[in-house]
Order: structure tokens, then sequence, then C-alpha cells
């Protein structure tokens, strides 16, 4: 018998990325003759990831919230592709607790968090990030083939 | 969200607040004299037996309550302040420093009518217990802005007593970044925070002159964690902390922390009064003031997210320790960040003229994620559809599709599909209700089924169904 039509099925976090992205990527492509350089090109790429990252989750976690943020202004997107600084540190006087405060440094919107929460949005964080990894490989391997 | 209220407040208030409570545990962990529990065991039973009640009631009764515990710690007020003296020297003075001057509502509480009440709430930690407390401090007081005087207080006992978020908040500001550099001993540990408690309690009283008041402050604000203290043997008044049953999380996680001493026989737990209560019990041998339980609660929970972690980042598990374990998942977060924008590079280079691809690109993601989506759906249908869906593979989808379980698994796609099409905007919608010609009638307002002939001339097997 066939299913009556329910709303509160869960659309999986990929799913949810892809339709984002490419539909980001749609819009970009559209825009495309403008921005002709390369480099723009991929900072708008960037961006849209960042940006279905952020729409995909949403409210619920703080480094969605910040990512948000980030982006509803542009000096922030232009914080988001920034240079990061490689400086070389002496793994001697790296404590637990310097680790945590670069962890907070590299997950959006931790800045403030106590360290319990700090891995829950790191989690959510990871889980995330390598799904909008596999999205994006896919996307190259299907534009590319 | 008050939570969060809570950790952004000034936690320089939470801290000083942490100071101020009294501290019976920097005398002896183990040795409390039974007088005192026998004289809380008689003023808070009936406080115990009900505190939902006392939210409005008795509030004289609770005055008085607090009278006789104030009695009770100013009998260890010299014990308490002779402590600091012997500090490990990991004390964190300057903080001390920082936090002292902010400290000019300590006569105020003996005048907050509110207080009684809000103090008689506290007989319960734990973080749960927080949440709960400060939804019950949300509605029960009109006023309750962070930056008064006397809230802080409230929420510093609150804070004190509860054990995760204050001590999160402390720990990711001031001296529990000390704590996580030695290897966190109970003893050590308590014993450091308490000092540091300890030591304000000396400074209050210097600075406003020794008076009464200030003591009657002080035994007030010691009022919360003795109060929690003496919950700790809520009916059965036997001395030691040695006898103590496992912990116990997950019954009745509520509101607040509860901590039982039960002999070494009997396993079985209590009858739990039905209150907001988290019930963690100490372990046997180990120290069972509210500190070193929400330490260990505090703990665990961090454990608890590190194993977590360590399931997500590959090749984590031969790494031990913590710090060693942020090391990869720094790495890792940074190396995912990096193939970001690498394959955002790639795809850059990849794009030019890729228009009419856009549509296959959609549709293929989505099989491929309807891959990862039918599973969920195994509960929803019968076996048939299950065993449909069991395959993975796209071919078996279309032969069973093909064979006449046709109306279901199109039912089912059009469901997702329906839902993936209101989460994605309209082209894309209309991509997707072009490749399904067979739909569910319910639910979906706009789906007609019509072939794309641009759907037709780019798309693989699996949409060739229509």
């Amino acid at each position: 018998m066939a299913p009556q039509s329910s709303s509160h099925k869960p659309i999986s976090l990929r799913t949810k990325l892809a339709c984002k992205f490419t539909h980001a990527l749609s819009r970009i492509k559209r825009e495309r003759p403008t921005s002709s350089s390369f480099l723009s090109c991929s900072r708008r790429i960037k961006i849209a990831a960042y940006t279905a990252m952020a729409f995909s989750v949403g409210s619920r976690k703080s480094w969605s919230r910040a990512l948000l943020y980030k982006l509803a202004s542009p000096a922030g997107r232009r914080g988001l592709i920034r240079k990061r600084r490689f400086g070389v540190k002496k793994r001697k006087y790296l404590t637990v607790m310097s680790r945590a405060d670069k962890l907070r440094r590299v997950v959006p919107g931790c800045r403030n968090m106590d360290f319990c929460s700090l891995l829950e949005e790191t989690a959510d964080y990871i889980t995330c990030l390598a799904t909008q990894v596999k999205v994006m490989r896919s996307v190259v391997d299907l534009l590319s083939a | 969200m008050e939570r969060d209220f809570f950790l952004n407040a000034p936690t320089i208030s939470i801290w000083q607040t942490e100071f101020q409570s009294p501290d019976f545990f920097v005398n002896s962990n183990y040795e409390k004299s039974t007088d005192q529990y026998t004289q809380f065991d008689s003023a808070l039973s009936s406080l115990v037996s009900s505190p939902a009640a006392s939210n409005s009631n008795d509030s004289s009764s609770i005055r008085e309550l607090i009278g006789k515990l104030g009695n009770i710690c100013q009998s260890t007020n010299t014990s308490c302040y002779t402590t600091p003296l012997n500090s490990p020297p990991k004390l964190n003075l300057p903080n001390l420093g920082n936090l002292i001057p902010s400290q000019p509502a300590l006569p105020e509480l003996s005048a907050d009518p509110g207080f009684a009440e809000r103090a008689a709430k506290f007989s319960c930690f734990g973080s749960r217990s927080f949440n709960g407390r400060t939804n019950q401090f949300n509605t029960n007081n009109a006023e309750y802005p962070l930056r008064s005087s006397s809230s802080p207080l409230e929420n510093g006992k609150l804070g004190r007593i509860s054990s995760s978020p204050a001590l999160n908040a402390l720990g990711s500001q001031v001296g529990v970044r000390e704590n996580k550099n030695s290897p966190l001993q109970d003893g050590i540990h308590v014993e450091m925070k308490s000092c540091e408690e300890s030591s304000v309690c000396v400074q209050t009283p210097l600075s406003e002159n020794g008076s009464k008041g200030t003591n009657d402050s002080n035994s007030r604000k010691r009022k919360g964690p003795s109060r929690g203290k003496g919950k700790e043997p809520p009916l059965s008044p036997s001395p030691k902390a040695t006898k103590v049953s496992e912990k116990n999380d997950e019954s009745n996680r509520n509101g607040g922390v509860k901590v039982h001493e039960e002999t070494k026989g009997s396993d079985s737990k209590p009858p739990e009064p039905p209150k907001d209560y988290i019930h963690v019990r100490a372990r046997r041998g180990q120290a069972t003031d509210s500190h070193s339980l929400a330490e260990r609660v505090r703990r665990e929970k961090i454990s608890e997210r590190m194993k977590l972690l360590q399931d997500l980042v590959p090749g984590c598990n031969k790494v031990t320790g913590k710090a060693l374990m942020l090391d990869e998942i720094i790495n890792y977060v940074q190396s995912l960040q990096r193939q970001v924008e690498f394959l955002s590079m790639k795809l850059a280079s990849v794009n030019p003229g890729l228009d009419v691809n856009m549509e296959t690109l959609i549709s293929k993601e989505m099989f491929q994620s309807n891959d990862s989506l039918s599973q969920p759906m195994y509960s929803l249908d019968s076996s048939a559809l299950a065993f449909t869906y069991g395959h993975q593979s796209q071919q078996s989808l279309h032969s069973n599709i093909s064979n006449g379980s046709l109306t279901i698994s199109d039912g089912l796609f059009a469901e997702t599909h329906a839902q993936i099409a209101q989460f994605c905007e309209d082209d894309l919608q209309s991509i997707v209700q072009m490749g399904f010609g067979q739909q569910h009638p319910t639910g979906l307002p706009a789906f007609q089924p019509r072939a794309s002939p641009v759907i037709k001339k780019n798309l693989k097997h699996p949409l060739e169904l229509v």
C-alpha cells in the first residue's frame, strides 16, 4: 500500500548539502561572465560550499550560526577567505589548554564555549565538513567525467 | 538558551561567587561531624521532601533554616579561614585580585526577599539541574538581570552546586586551566578550588572588618553547598563517605544531582522522589563531595565526547590521551578545510560551459544520497519494500520497479523527492518532478507527470523508467 505523504521523514545531511551546493554552483555559473578571474571564481565556490553547510544545518549549532553571521556581511566573507599564516610553535609548550584554544580558532563560533560543548560542536562540524567534501568530490567527478 | 546565557554572562561574577561559597570540604573531605549533619538533617528533611512545594510556600521556615545553617556555619568559620595559608602554590592569586573588588553585594543577600526561596531550591546540582534551575529562575523571578548584584551570587550558588556548566565556564576562563595541566586528581583539584574559595572567604571579612553581618552573609553564602553537602546523607546520617554505590546517571535525569551514600550490600536504588534530580552516585572509594562529583560528571562527559570524536576522525584509535587526540582533531579539521579549498579551485577550473549538466548533476546527487536515504525507509514499509531497498544499487531498484512494485517505490521516491523539492528551490523542483511520471497524489501540490526532453537526453537508466 502506498505510504502517506509525511513530511517528517529525515532528509539526510548529504542530500541537503548536495541540493544547496549544486544550486549555488548553478547560480555561480550563470553569473560567470562577469567574474572571469580564476581566483575569484574559486573563492565564490568556496563561499558557496560554506554557505551550503551553514544553511543545511541552520541555527541549531553554534558554528553554523557563526558562519551565517559571517556570510551575512561582506567583511565576514572576506575573512572567510583569509590566508592563514602558518606559525611554527614549539611542541613542548602545547598544553591541553592551548590545543583547545587552537581548536577554538579552527571551528567557527566556539570562542567562548567550554571544553565540553566545544568538543560537541567539533564533532558536528567534522561530520558536516566531511559530507561537504564528499559532495564536492562527487560533483567534480561528475563534471570532469 | 538560558544555559548559553549563563555561560556567556560575565563569568567573573560566577567565579567570584564560587569563591564566596563556604567550604567545609577544605577542612576535611572525609571528616564530617555528625552534629552538623543531624542539624542539617532535621532542618533539611522537610525541605528535601518537597522542594517543589517550597517554591512559593514557607519562606519564613526557610529563613529559619537559613538561620540555623548560618549558626552551624559560623562554628566552622575559623577552620575554613585557616586553610588558605596551606594552599598549594598553584593558587592563582592575580585572578583573585581581579575579583575581590567586585564583591560589593555581600550584605545585600540578607535583604533579598526572594533569596530564601531561591536558596531553598538548591537541592540539586549537575548540569541538567543547572538548566532546570535556570528555567525555574527565569520563570519565578521577575528580576533576573545578571548584572544585578544579588543575582550573580545566586547564579554562583547555582554554579557552585551544579557541576558542569559553571565549572566549565570557569574552566574556560581562569583556574581550571591549571587543572588541565596537572593530572586531575580529585584531592588536588578539590583542594585547589576550595582553597581559592576559602582564600576569598578570608579577604571579604577582612575588607568588611569582619562584622557580624559579614559573617552572616558569609554563612548565608555557605548555605548552598552546605545544603548540598547536607543532603549527601539525606535520610541516614551515617558518618563516612566510603561506601557508595555505582554512578547512576540514567535514572531520573530531570534536574539535579543527589548524592546517596549506601552500604556496600545494598545495590538497589532507593525510591527516588519524583523531582528534578539527576542521581549521581559516587563510586566506591571515591570522594563524594559535590565538587569532585561534579568534576567527575564533567570529565565523563568530556571523555564521552572524545570517544565520539575518535570515531569520526580516522586513524585516532591508536592515539591515547587528550592532548594527542586534540592534535589529531585539529589536524583533521584543518585538512578538511584545505580540501574544501582545493576542491573549490578544482571546480572553478572544471566549470566552463556546463550549464546543461547541472540537471544531471543534481539528479545524480539525489540518487547518490537516496541510496543513503533508503535505509531509514525500512521501518515504514513492508518487508517486500525493504527488500526492494535493500539493494543499494540502482539497477536492482530499476528492476524491482519495473517488476511491479512500482507504485510503492514510486510513491516513496516521489515523497522523498517531494521533500527534497520543497527543500531546494523552484527550478530544481521542476526538474525532479519531471523525472517521475507516477506520483503519489497526496502532498505534492505542483507535481505534474511530464517528460522532459532535457532529462531524457542526459539521464542514465534509473530515470528512464519514466
